[in-house]
């Protein structure tokens, strides 16, 4: 059974409505954020979520843990239907399931000393006595490069530049040895001679405690490094989904391959002037997506087809699934 | 000549917890009709530096020494309003916020036409009607000269944004950070608009954090790092033979579609620039540093044809870089 089963997940944000839309009792419009995704995760393995601003890859990672309710959908992790949930049993069981945000900047309380923040999940899940958290807290911060722990205990966080904050946001999210943890771009804030130290210091974590992790991110270079799935989304779909190597190699979705071949590249810096594909224009409006597959009127292969009809998530190889009328890549 | 030559350029901002040391002695030229990219971390100074080329270091920030040569032309010490005017004919620039050039309140076409009108190239008629043709160039349908910015997606606003800097021709493009806020397809087209840009002869200056995106269109590097140029050189000798401590750990360090899985982080923080660290501002991140680094500022030397590094064992540490 996998960690975390998700299904069909919808969000739907309603728009605000004008005066005018209201005086003329005009339907509510809705962005339809998250448009009926599943996907599944075992222990133990991270699957990287990637897309472009918009996707609703952001959301995903909030409903899947509750920080949001769905609009339509399951999440079960562990067997155990999160959307069901009352609050308090939610709140139990957020300690086995922890995030980190993209911001390290917005994400620690600024008149709460480290040790502090660290120490609150601890005390609020009544998983350790005062001393107990404190002493954890401690290893952590050792544990996470911020040393000497003594002196980083007691430090605010506008004392620490924004890769050491990331460091304590990550250690925080440890503390109560999650199970899952949904980390949601947390290297694209982080000067770049910072983001592998960053990116090192989760996969130490994924070793040591079977972590499990939706790793959520618009850089699929990033998401390469750490995840051994990759799910791409476009417009609130999973557009595909496969093992990191074969989705980069052999992408199956056009979207996909545009999405790789855009990605700035040193080893591949001269191949630029030889593109394989070109898609059109920007991601369009989400409150009135394209009708049939969303990314038909950027596509250079779509067909009649592709705008009647929404397509279906297909297998294209072991692993490898791919929601497209024209896959680039058939099963062998 | 080189079209643009910067000698010992440095420029500090006076805050009330000390003067920060932003770029310290950066000398670099930029040919004619070359694209240039200048790579370096948040504080590294490259913004700062680009901000200075224009006259527009914001306070408290300073040019506290060396000169900027424009075709021999010293800016520095232009008075303002004749640095108004090369901003615009001579040099343009474009930012990472396209709204930091952008009008809310104005449509489009007005404001590339306005450019025109200011500099006293056109009248209004005809700089409107030059706008769009701009416009048209930049990859905006001529019906949208009407659209007001929020009514464009942000690759379309940097669209226009660029049509502002470009529409009077100038010899130098200044792009800073100009995709950081954008999807990387629109990213691609961005950069592929200023490579046209490029092949009609204009010069252009990539500031970015992004060594990839720097090494896809550029002819050269420029490497900052902590206010200082620790490397320069053709883009191949740069990513494939880095001379410069810096410059290899970081390419080990930044994940790659198709490099290797197993990045290697830099150890250590970027310093602060109010007490930089002596000698060598890198040296106490550095693997191979020695007692003579934190002594002496290392000087640029020549490791190849076109190619230069800022350390005291540049070319003595092996072929690292690239990898």
């Amino acid at each position: 059974m996998p960690l975390l089963e998700v299904r069909d997940l919808k969000k739907y944000f309603p728009v605000e409505r004008s005066l005018l839309d209201r005086l003329l009792s005009r339907e509510r419009r809705y962005v339809k954020a998250v448009d009926g995704i599943s996907f599944t995760l075992d222990k133990g393995e991270v699957l990287a979520l990637i897309g472009e601003s918009g996707c609703g890859k952001t959301t995903t990672g909030r409903v899947v843990l509750r920080l949001l309710e769905p609009t339509a959908g399951k999440v079960y992790f562990d067997g155990i239907d999160v959307t069901g949930l009352s609050d308090e049993e939610m709140r139990r069981l957020r300690r086995r399931m922890q995030m980190i945000f993209q911001d390290p900047y917005a994400s620690l309380n600024p008149k709460m000393s480290i040790g502090r923040a660290l120490e609150h999940p601890l005390l609020i899940h009544g998983l350790a006595t005062k001393k107990e958290a404190r002493e954890e807290a401690l290893r952590l911060l050792e544990r996470v490069g911020l040393t000497p722990a003594e002196e980083f205990y007691h430090r605010y966080p506008h004392q620490l530049s924004g890769g050491q904050r990331q460091r304590v946001a990550i250690a925080r999210a440890m503390i109560t040895r999650p199970d899952f943890v949904v980390a949601d771009e947390p290297v694209s804030m982080i000067d770049v001679s910072m983001r592998a130290s960053i990116l090192d210091l989760l996969q130490d974590f994924r070793r040591e405690y079977g972590l499990s992790m939706l790793f959520i991110t618009h850089d699929i270079a990033v998401g390469r490094v750490i995840a051994d799935r990759i799910a791409v989304m476009y417009l609130g779909k999973i557009v595909e989904v496969g093992p990191v190597e074969e989705v980069i190699n052999n992408p199956a979705h056009p979207y996909t391959l545009a999405l790789i071949e855009a990605v700035p590249s040193i080893k591949r810096r001269r191949r630029k002037e030889k593109k394989r594909i070109v898609v059109g224009g920007e991601v369009p409006n989400p409150i009135n997506p394209p009708s049939g597959c969303r990314f038909h009127p950027r596509c250079p292969y779509a067909t009649k087809i592709c705008s009647q009809e929404e397509p279906r998530l297909r297998r294209v190889g072991p692993n490898h699934y791919v929601s497209c009328h024209h896959p680039l890549k058939q099963e062998s | 000549m080189a079209l643009l030559e910067i000698k010992e350029l440095t420029v500090n901002y006076y805050t009330l917890t000390g003067v920060v040391n932003a770029v310290d002695k950066v000398s670099l030229n930029v040919e004619k009709g070359e694209w240039i990219s200048v790579v370096g971390e948040s504080g590294s100074g490259k913004s700062t530096m680009a901000y200075a080329i224009i006259g527009l270091v914001p306070p408290p920030g300073r040019i506290a020494g060396g000169q900027i040569l424009l075709e021999g032309r010293e800016l520095t010490s232009l008075p303002p309003k004749e640095m108004r005017m090369v901003r615009g004919r001579d040099i343009g620039m474009v930012f990472q916020d396209p709204m930091t050039s952008l009008d809310p309140l104005r449509r489009i076409g007005h404001q590339v036409a306005e450019v025109l009108v200011e500099h006293g190239v056109a009248e209004w008629d005809d700089a409107l009607e030059k706008a769009k043709e701009m416009l048209r160039r930049v990859g905006i349908p001529e019906d949208r000269a009407d659209y007001y910015p929020h009514q464009l997606s942000g690759g379309q606003r940097q669209r226009v944004a660029i049509a502002i800097a470009m529409v009077l021709r100038p010899k130098l493009l200044i792009a800073d950070e100009p995709t950081t806020a954008l999807d990387v397809i629109v990213q691609d087209t961005i950069m592929d608009l200023m490579e046209e840009f490029k092949k009609e002869g204009t010069s252009i200056m990539l500031i970015t954090h992004d060594l990839a995106l720097a090494s896809e269109r550029s002819d050269r590097i420029a490497v900052m790092y902590a206010g200082r140029l620790v490397e320069l050189g053709p883009v191949d000798d740069v990513v494939e033979g880095s001379a410069h401590p810096y410059t290899q750990m970081l390419l080990r360090s930044v994940p790659d579609l198709w490099g290797p899985k197993d990045i290697k982080s830099i150890p250590g923080f970027p310093p602060d620039l109010r007490n930089p660290p002596s000698g060598c501002r890198f040296h106490p991140r550095c693997p191979y540093a020695t007692s003579k680094c934190s002594r002496e500022d290392p000087p640029m030397v020549r490791v190849g044809p076109l190619h230069y590094a800022a350390c005291h064992y540049a070319g003595k540490l092996g072929e690292e870089g690239g990898g």
